[in-house]
């Protein structure tokens, strides 16, 4: 199982990291640190027939590109992808206007809060069926 | 001449001697000399042969009765002359003075010369015969009579009709074929119960006669009634073998009967209606009658009235005894009418109004005999009477003392009333009012204006009765006034006149034209106003935008230094010192997170719009309970939950988390760490007007001189506290923005309850 993790912030990223190595559930974790960088990584990787994440941890609040828009061009650009990733929403968002705006998205999953910890994350992959 | 019998005179003599009747042989005079009579003679006319020989006897034409004696003394002489055998029927008046009727067959008896000699006859009585065969006559004579004037018919036993006369036919309208061998009961009116049959043929039956009044039907319907004898007819075995049954019309005066009923009925009706009641007084027996009305009026009883002069007076209020008794002597010595009107008390301390009227009858001496009287119940008219004064006096007051001025005019306009207030009003007195047209006093531009309302107005067309218009007083100043105007009409419904009711408004009018100044002023205030907030409200705008970020750029760090903190724990080994500092780190970090969640919860209770939905109180609550269950602080602290909600409970969502989310962290929050049993207890009560919830810990408590201040914005109620010192003023400041409101109980070292009450938003409320 692979994971993809987006967030603008490299700690984060780096924290994220440690704790989805160190559940040992997944073989590969990718990192991108702004979201039109994993459109990018996503859209070569597809293009070369290359195995894709079937989980994404993705932050809400990103400069340019953020973590809504970034779900827009998902769907753009990947017909019925929700078939291949799941997105877990990761965020210090406290607003729950965001959380709703989020479960609208067929891929959403589930809607973490900052700091990701193992229960949380062992929840998820619980429910992924990992 | 051949002899028939052979017998001497003495054998003959014996013969006729020991045969009834009278044998005779007389001269053909008028006092019929007797030269032979029989011993019958006797028996016959009580005087005995003898008596009756020679010129010196007793003259049997003498014993003719006198109103035959012409006839009969005529006839004898009639049928000598003519030679004739006399045949002839008469009375006698025999020696007792008894009348006998008498045949008598006599002859004349004549020589060979053909000269009479004398007369032979024979008389019998036939008084029995004669009777027998009047009675028959008159038994025939009366049953024509009987046929003529009544109804008569012959039934079988069984009732069946064998004989009808004409009578019967006329009055039933059915002809004599459609009665006979009908039963007797096609007449049956129905009127009748059964019983009243039962006990006829009972009664005749038994051989009685009935006698009756019967009502019965004609062929058409139309009903009469008879006075009906029954009689039944025995053979000669003396059985009942044939009802006879003889009728008289009385269907006149059964109906005159009924006529009277019903009059008597209606008289006793109309005085029920009127209120009327007649009596009379029988002034020898001093008997008082009452009519049943009398006694209604007087609410008594018949057996409650003992019918005396002395005990009607006994009804009386004191006050009048002396007036009605001093009226009715008078009436009787001056032998005028009694009318008098006076008060009664009722068993029930009521009082009544009555008028009496009665006139009295007197004999030939001139004693009074018996008075007649009416008596009606006119209480409601002088109650009435007396209202209409005192509302009349009330009227007067009230037009005096009212605050309007009030005026009436007639239909030319001119002023016919004016109350005490409209004088003042205009600044006039009484002489003023002498030829006062509606019109004076008017400003010059209203003057025509009222005179055409008025005109049209008494005219009987459509005017609104309200209306302003400018007054001048006698002074010269100009006066608002405010007038009602309504018809005046008699209870012919003809207009008579018109009624204003003016009211001075001039301080009303300037209060009006200030009013309007300043509500131009506050428009541009308004204005002013609207302006300020759209710019405020864009102001809003900014900060919570503001907010939103700041919140978010706030937290991002902290929830990374957070997440360091953990790993540096996992990583960090075994050195406590270390570990204890990470610790501190960590709270330290988590109340800046606090802190940041309170503004923001803050301004976010400031700006959103409600959205209310159905909300499960106890999912709130046990969904945080399962959130902190796991922290340190609620280490060892045991959870109680007790839900008592059957009915839907409707709210902000959102906001009603955030309370209780802080209560109920707060009660895990202020537990006393030596407390070795920390207990937390949400109780929610939900009704279709609001819901309770009490938060309830054994905590620290809170001391009293706090209790009023743990609200406040920024306070911290303990010095344990690393709160934000926002949690329970963003918490009441919800609850009042949901209409609700929190309340708290606390005791120092044993505890606090606080209470949270918010009203349920059902759609339907």
């Amino acid at each position: 199982m692979s994971v993809l993790l987006v967030d603008d912030d490299d700690i984060s990223n780096y924290l994220n990291k440690r704790v989805v190595e160190k559940s040992g559930y997944f073989k590969r974790v990718d990192i991108c640190n702004s979201a039109q960088a994993a459109i990018k990584m996503l859209t070569e990787r597809k293009e070369a027939d290359e195995p894709l994440p079937q989980l994404i941890l993705l932050d809400i609040m990103m400069p340019v590109m953020d973590g809504f828009a970034f779900l827009e061009e998902l769907n753009r650009r990947f017909a019925d992808n929700h078939k291949h990733f799941k997105v877990a929403m990761l965020t210090s968002s406290l607003t729950s206007e965001d959380m709703n705006k989020a479960m609208k998205y067929p891929q959403v999953v589930a809607y973490l809060n900052k700091p990701l910890d193992k229960t949380a994350l062992e929840k998820l992959t619980g429910e992924l069926g990992a | 001449m051949t002899k028939l019998f052979d017998i001497n005179e003495a054998v003959c003599i014996n013969l006729l001697d020991n045969l009834p009747g009278m044998f005779f042989r007389c001269l053909n005079d008028f006092r019929r000399t007797m030269l032979y009579a029989s011993v019958g003679s006797k028996t016959l006319t009580g005087y005995s042969p003898e008596d009756f020989m020679g010129s010196e006897g007793v003259s049997y034409g003498l014993l003719l009765h006198n109103q035959d004696r012409e006839r009969v003394s005529f006839s004898w002489f009639d049928y000598v002359a003519k030679k004739e055998a006399c045949n002839i029927e008469y009375r006698i008046i025999c020696r007792e003075g008894r009348v006998r009727w008498v045949r008598e067959f006599s002859n004349g008896i004549y020589d060979s010369k053909g000269n009479l000699k004398y007369i032979e006859g024979y008389i019998q009585e036939i008084t029995a015969e004669k009777n027998s065969r009047l009675l028959t006559n008159a038994f025939t004579s009366y049953q024509k009579a009987i046929n003529r004037g009544s109804i008569v018919s012959i039934t079988d036993k069984a009732g069946y009709i064998l004989y009808v006369n004409d009578l019967f036919c006329t009055y039933s309208k059915y002809s004599r074929e459609e009665l006979t061998g009908h039963n007797h009961n096609i007449v049956n009116s129905g009127f009748h119960p059964p019983e009243f049959f039962a006990d006829l043929w009972a009664t005749i039956t038994s051989g009685e006669i009935w006698r009756g009044e019967i009502k019965n039907k004609a062929k058409d319907g139309t009903c009469y009634w008879v006075d009906t004898v029954i009689s039944p007819i025995f053979n000669d075995e003396g059985e009942i073998e044939q009802y006879f049954s003889v009728r008289n019309d009385i269907t006149d005066k059964k109906e005159a009967i009924e006529a009277l009923v019903r009059s008597e009925s209606r008289l006793r009706e109309a005085q029920r209606i009127a209120t009327i009641g007649n009596w009379e007084l029988d002034i020898q027996k001093n008997h008082v009658y009452w009519s049943d009305e009398v006694y209604s009026i007087f609410e008594v009883e018949r057996e409650q009235f003992e019918n005396t002069y002395e005990a009607f007076l006994q009804f009386l209020h004191p006050d009048d005894v002396e007036l009605v008794n001093s009226a009715y002597t008078n009436s009787i010595v001056n032998k005028t009418s009694y009318d008098v009107v006076h008060r009664i008390v009722l068993s029930c301390g009521r009082i009544k109004y009555l008028q009496e009227r009665a006139d009295t009858n007197y004999d030939e001496l001139g004693m009074p005999v018996r008075t007649y009287g009416t008596v009606q119940d006119i209480t409601s008219i002088k109650e009435t009477e007396l209202k209409l004064i005192k509302t009349n006096r009330e009227y007067k007051q009230l037009v005096d003392h009212i605050r309007e001025g009030i005026m009436i005019d007639d239909i030319s306009g001119k002023v016919v009333f004016a109350n005490q207030q409209y004088l003042d009003l205009f600044g006039i007195d009484e002489t003023d009012l002498e030829n006062l047209m509606l019109e004076d006093f008017v400003d010059v531009e209203y003057r025509s204006v009222l005179r055409k309302r008025h005109n049209r107005r008494v005219r009987g067309e459509e005017v609104p009765g309200n209306f302003e218009y400018r007054g001048v007083r006698k002074d010269g100043t100009k006066i608002w006034l405010e007038v009602n105007v309504t018809l005046l009409v008699d209870d012919k419904g003809v207009i008579q006149g018109t009624q204003s009711i003016i009211r001075d408004i001039t301080n009303k009018k300037k209060i009006v034209s200030d009013l309007m100044a300043k509500e131009i002023q506050l428009e541009s205030m308004v204005a002013e106003l609207t302006r300020k907030n759209t710019e405020l409200e864009k102001v809003n705008n900014e900060i919570d935008r503001f907010v939103y970020s700041a919140s978010h750029d706030l937290r991002a760090p902290l929830m990374s230094v957070i997440g360091l903190i953990d790993m540096c724990k996992d990583v960090g080994g075994e050195n406590p010192e270390l570990m204890e500092m990470l610790d501190m780190m960590r709270a330290s970090v988590n109340r800046s997170d606090d802190a940041i969640k309170s503004i923001i919860n803050y301004s976010r209770n400031k700006k959103l719009d409600f959205n209310i939905e159905p909300i499960s109180l106890q999912d709130i609550v046990e969904n945080h309970i399962a959130n902190i269950r796991f922290m340190k602080e609620a280490e060892g602290v045991e959870f109680f939950v007790e839900s008592n909600q059957d009915t839907e409970f409707f709210s902000d969502k959102l906001r009603v988390t955030t309370i209780l989310v802080n209560l109920v962290t707060n009660a895990v929050k202020y537990q006393q760490k030596e407390n070795s049993h920390k207990q937390v207890s949400v109780a929610i009560d939900v009704s279709t007007e609001r819901a309770v919830i009490k938060v309830t810990d054994n905590g620290e408590g809170i001391a009293p001189e706090m209790l009023e201040k743990v609200f406040d914005m920024f306070v911290r109620n303990s010095l344990n506290s690393d709160g934000s010192g926002l949690g329970l003023y963003i918490s009441m400041e919800m609850a009042t923005m949901l209409g609700g409101k929190i309340t708290l109980e606390s005791e120092p070292g044993s505890g606090s309850v606080f209470s949270v009450e918010l009203p349920n938003w059902r759609e339907d409320k």
